[in-house]
This record gives structure tokens, sequence and C-alpha cells, in this order.
């Protein structure tokens, strides 16, 4: 996996551990929980910003996924 | 939710749109991708929220991760979805459907309206929730559509089915959330301005395929497939709402079989000179020396097991009761803003009945698949001629850049519904406009609800109770802006970005959303017009 590739998998596990984290937090009134659950959520939505502006130079191409089908090409 | 506090002023209401405005900015002159664009919008209502719509944060942390349970519906159709591409194209069934569409009608023309309208209609009919688009957006490109093309036609050209497809899901969240009297009244004219994006869904895709001349050539064949799927949608819903868009697609999947038979749709199309939509040459061109490892009947077996499989669960009752037991949400209290949009607390948020879902029928079809092709040799017969790929590798690679802008789509929508934005948007909307000028743009606020959730249910349960409301306000009848309601909530479909994700992740050009919206925007700004002056007849003549 290239590291755009990682970001995004890593933002979106990050989303659904947030969302049950504040779910947990703010339905047992723990505020403390719900505001970890909250910043992993922003560092969920900031990473695949960030992606926008990584080195992507020493990325290898991707060599599985529809853009690679040759009906596509 | 309590919105009587809620400022309804330009500045509130411009700010409120903004997160929009820069989606927009964002993905079509700029040109960022999805996953990139769609977590700045959220941010932008975020920020707004808190400094303009005076939401405190632990609000705005509930209304987000109710945006991630929202996206896992969602989510739980892409993944079985993009599995069941994966496990169908590594066993070569693609090329085999291709050359057996092709072997079907030599007139690429009818082959592209049959499944970019009438075969996407019918999924959306039994199952919906970006099914159609997955399924039948890699089929255009096995054909010879280009891929933006064919994510154009795949998102736009079913649109017209998505208010009562699903077996009328949005149908039922309408009658839910908005107050209306005569049910059959607000079904029948909902069906009758949805007719618009019927006929207008075929000839979209006869219009981007080879612009005046094709229209000439498929005029007729639009005109008779646009009247049984969308007059017969109409009809049907004086009697079953629910299987109405199922039923019309029904039958006009069978009427594609003496359409075919006409010279005029059986011979190759002659006389288009310019087919801006079409590869220079048929995907795969290059291997049709070969025989395909399979018949056209091995090929097309997922799609006869997809059907079998969701009309079995959702038309066998004692079936149907068992599954839907099974539900999984999660709780949340009760959040409010200083502006007093009150949301109440729940034990299930938005419950996902994950046996009855779409993504499960998807889910049982893949593996269906995946045990037929391997137990009749078609994975290895495939490797032999292609270096095989991991499936694990691939879903990974198509689905996650399209489960991240779904994400942050969602969470916006909430964030937007949970500040009092999203009311702020349709009271802003309403104060502005005189009656007649409030029904032309009731369908504009429904397709702002899709545009925003992707989903003409979600537009329905943001917007139908606001909609009844004020064409109460205005002394207008409630059926016919519930009407318009509905057909935004389905036209709206065609520009929605997490449709379009899901489109382009499909067809392997991630990134280029901003270019398919460019080919479905106007249309449905046309249709935006056209619907609106449909629903200013109903108001005055009904």
């Amino acid at each position: 996996m290239d590291k755009k590739l990682t970001t995004e998998t890593l933002a979106m596990v990050l989303f659904f551990v947030a969302c049950l984290v504040i779910s947990l937090g703010a339905t047992q009134g723990l505020a403390a929980v719900w505001w970890i659950g909250f910043a992993a959520f922003v560092v969920a939505g900031l990473l695949p910003v960030w992606t926008r502006y990584m080195d992507h130079t020493k990325d290898a191409p991707r060599d599985a996924g529809m853009e690679f089908d040759d009906r596509v090409s | 939710m309590d919105e009587a506090q809620l400022p309804v002023d330009l500045l509130h209401w411009l700010l409120a749109v903004l997160p929009i405005i820069a989606l927009l900015v964002l993905l079509v002159p700029l040109r960022w991708r999805a996953p990139e664009a769609a977590p700045v919008a959220m941010f932008i209502a975020a920020l707004v929220a808190l400094l303009a719509f005076r939401t405190p944060w632990d609000t705005l942390a509930v209304a987000s991760a109710k945006g991630v349970w929202d996206a896992v519906f969602i989510l739980f159709v892409i993944w079985p979805a993009l599995l069941l591409y994966q496990v169908t194209k590594q066993a070569g069934a693609y090329d085999a459907l291709r050359r057996g569409i092709s072997r079907f009608s030599r007139n690429e023309l009818f082959v592209i309206l049959a499944l970019s309208w009438v075969f996407s209609s019918f999924l959306q009919g039994i199952a919906g929730f970006g099914a159609p688009v997955a399924v039948v957006v890699p089929l255009l490109i096995a054909v010879g559509v280009k891929p933006v093309y064919a994510v154009a036609m795949g998102v736009l050209a079913h649109a017209w089915a998505r208010f009562f497809g699903t077996l009328g899901v949005g149908w039922l969240a309408t009658v839910q959330v908005a107050d209306v009297e005569n049910q059959v009244a607000a079904a029948f004219q909902s069906g009758l301005l949805i007719l618009i994006s019927a006929y207008g869904g075929g000839f979209f895709v006869v219009w981007i395929y080879g612009r005046w001349a094709a229209v000439r050539h498929a005029w007729p064949i639009v005109l008779i497939l646009g009247t049984i799927l969308g007059v017969g949608q109409m009809m049907a819903t004086l009697f079953s709402p629910e299987l109405s868009t199922f039923l019309a697609a029904a039958v006009a999947l069978v009427a594609l079989y003496p359409l075919s038979r006409w010279r005029r749709y059986g011979d190759p199309v002659t006389g288009i000179p310019v087919r801006p939509a079409m590869a220079e040459r048929p995907a795969a061109e290059h291997e049709d020396r070969e025989r395909p490892v399979m018949s056209l009947f091995w090929s097309a077996v997922p799609y006869l097991v997809l059907p079998v499989v969701t009309l079995s669960v959702l038309l066998i009752p004692p079936l149907n009761d068992l599954l839907r037991s099974w539900q999984v949400g999660l709780p949340f209290p009760e959040v409010s803003t200083g502006l007093g949009v009150v949301n109440d607390a729940t034990d299930s948020y938005a419950p996902v009945t994950v046996l009855t879902h779409p993504g499960m029928m998807l889910l049982v079809t893949a593996a269906v698949v995946w045990i037929v092709y391997r137990a009749r040799g078609y994975y290895r017969a495939w490797a032999q001629r292609h270096t095989p790929e991991r499936i694990g590798t691939a879903l990974l690679v198509d689905a996650v850049p399209a489960s991240v802008p779904v994400i942050a789509f969602l969470v916006t929508s909430r964030i937007l519904d949970h500040s009092g934005q999203s009311l702020t948007i349709a009271f802003g909307l309403a104060a502005v406009s005189p009656p007649l000028v409030y029904a032309f743009i009731s369908s504009l606020i429904g397709a702002l609800g899709a545009f925003m959730t992707s989903s003409s249910t979600a537009s329905n349960v943001l917007f139908g109770g606001v909609q009844s409301d004020v064409a109460r306000l205005h002394g207008l009848s409630v059926e016919s802006v519930v009407a318009g309601q509905a057909a935004g909530s389905a036209y709206g479909n065609a520009i929605a970005p997490a449709n379009i994700v899901l489109g382009t992740s499909i067809a392997g050009i991630k990134g280029q959303e901003g270019s398919v919206l460019r080919l479905t925007i106007w249309w449905t700004l046309v249709v935006a017009v056209l619907t609106g002056l449909g629903t200013i007849a109903l108001v005055l003549f009904t």
C-alpha cells in the first residue's frame, strides 16, 4: 500500500473508532472519553487533506484495483 | 427538533450554505479529489456551527459520530458491491458478459440504454443504496463507454427511481415525516413529477452518447421505455407505491427483448458521426481472438442471483420478519444548541437491519458467485490468461478512497442538521419566496437534501416535514409541494458527491469526480427548472 492509501485507511479506521468512543462517552456522561473520540475524529478528518501535500514520488504504482483493469485503460 | 429561535437572515443563510459552496468549488474548478475536498467541507460546517449557530462541542461531537454511523449504512453497500465486482471480474465474467451483450443487439446505443437506464432502474427498484451504480458502471465500461461517461450514465439515468425505489423506502420515510392528508394524491403527483427525470434520464444517455444525431436515432425507444418506466410507476402508485418502481422496471426489462428485434435497434448504429462517450476501441478488444472463459449465461449469474436473493428476503414475510429482528444501532444522549435546536436522546440511533440490508444481499450474492465460479474452474482459467490479483488488496485500493468522502459528506449533513443550518437554508428559501416561487423551489430543497446525503430517503427525512409545514403556511397544496420535494430528492442524486465517488471508484477514475459532475450538473439544472414548473402547475390546477 502506498502512503496515500495507508493514510486514508488510517483515517477511515479513526472515524469508526471515534464514532464508537463518542457514543460511549456522550451516553455515559464521560466528557474525557467523548473528547478523546472527538480528537480522533478531527485527526481522521485532517489526514485525507494532508495526503494532498505529501511527497508521493517514492510511492510504488498500485498493482491492483480497477484503474489497472485493461477494460478502463 | 425545535427550530423557533433559528436565525433566518442573509448572513446566516450564506454561512449555512458555505460548506456546500466550498465542496462544489473544491471539486469542480479546483479539481480536488473527493477524499480531500469532503473533509474540508465538513470542517467548514463544524466551524460555522460553532461560531454562528451556537453549537456546543458535545452537540458537534454527537452529530459527527451520528454522521459516521449514517455512513456505515452506505459503506455496507459499497464494500460488498466492490467485493462482488472483484469476484466477478477475476473469473473473467465481465469479458464474457461484454461479448455476450454485444451479440444480444449489435446496436451499442440500445445496449447502453438497456444497461444504464433500464437495468439500473430495476436494481434500484429492488436494492438501491448504490447497488445500481456499482453493478452497471463496470458493464458500461465493458461495452466500450469511457469511464467518466459510464459513471455519469450510471449515476444519473436511474435517479428517477430513487424515490419509490428500494421497495418504496423514500416514500415510506416521507409519509412518516410529512403531514400528508391524501397519500394517494401525494404518491400519484410525485410519480407525475418524476416523469420528467424518467424521460430525462433516457434522453441524457442518448445525448451524451452522440448528441442530436443520437437523439434522432433513439427518440422512439426513449419514449417507449420512458413511458413504461415513468408512466408505469405513476400508475402503480395508485395501488402500491412500494412496488411501483420495481413493477415498472421489471416490465421495461421484459420489453427490451421485443424492442431488440426491431431492426432499428437490432442493427448497428449508423449516421452518428460523433460519439464522445465511446472509447476509441472497445476495451479488451485485443482479447477477442480467444473464446471467453464462460458463456453469457454463467457471466450473468451475479445479476440472476442478486434479484433472487433480494426478492426472497423482501417478499417472503416470515423470512423477512425473522431477519429483521436483528438490528444494530448506537445510543446517543439528547443534545441541543444555544439557538434551541434539540435532538432527542436515542437508545438505538439509525439501527441497521444487518440481515435484510442491501449490502447483505450483495455479500450473499458475492459468496454464491465465488463458490459457483470456483467450482466451475473459471478463476483458474482466467488466471492462465491474466496476472491474478488478490481480491483483498484490490478491494482495499477501491473501497478505502470511496469510503472516506462518504463518511465526510454524511458527517457534514448531520452537522448541518444538528446545528439548525439545514433548517435555516430551507426557511431562508421559504421566507424570500412568494407561494408560487416556493412551489417552484420545493424540488430544489429536495435536491439539496439529496446532494447533501446522497439519499432520497434522507432528503425526505430532513426536509419532508419542513416542506409540508411551509406549504400549509403559504396555503399551498401539501400533496403537490411534497411531490416537488419527492421529485427533487430523486433527481438531486445525479449530482450527489457520494454517488459520484462510488461511481468513480468503481470505474477506476478516482479523482475525476469534477469531470462527472460537469456532465450531470446541466441535466440536473434543466430537470430542476422543468420540475419546478410542473410543481407550479400542480399547485394551480389540482
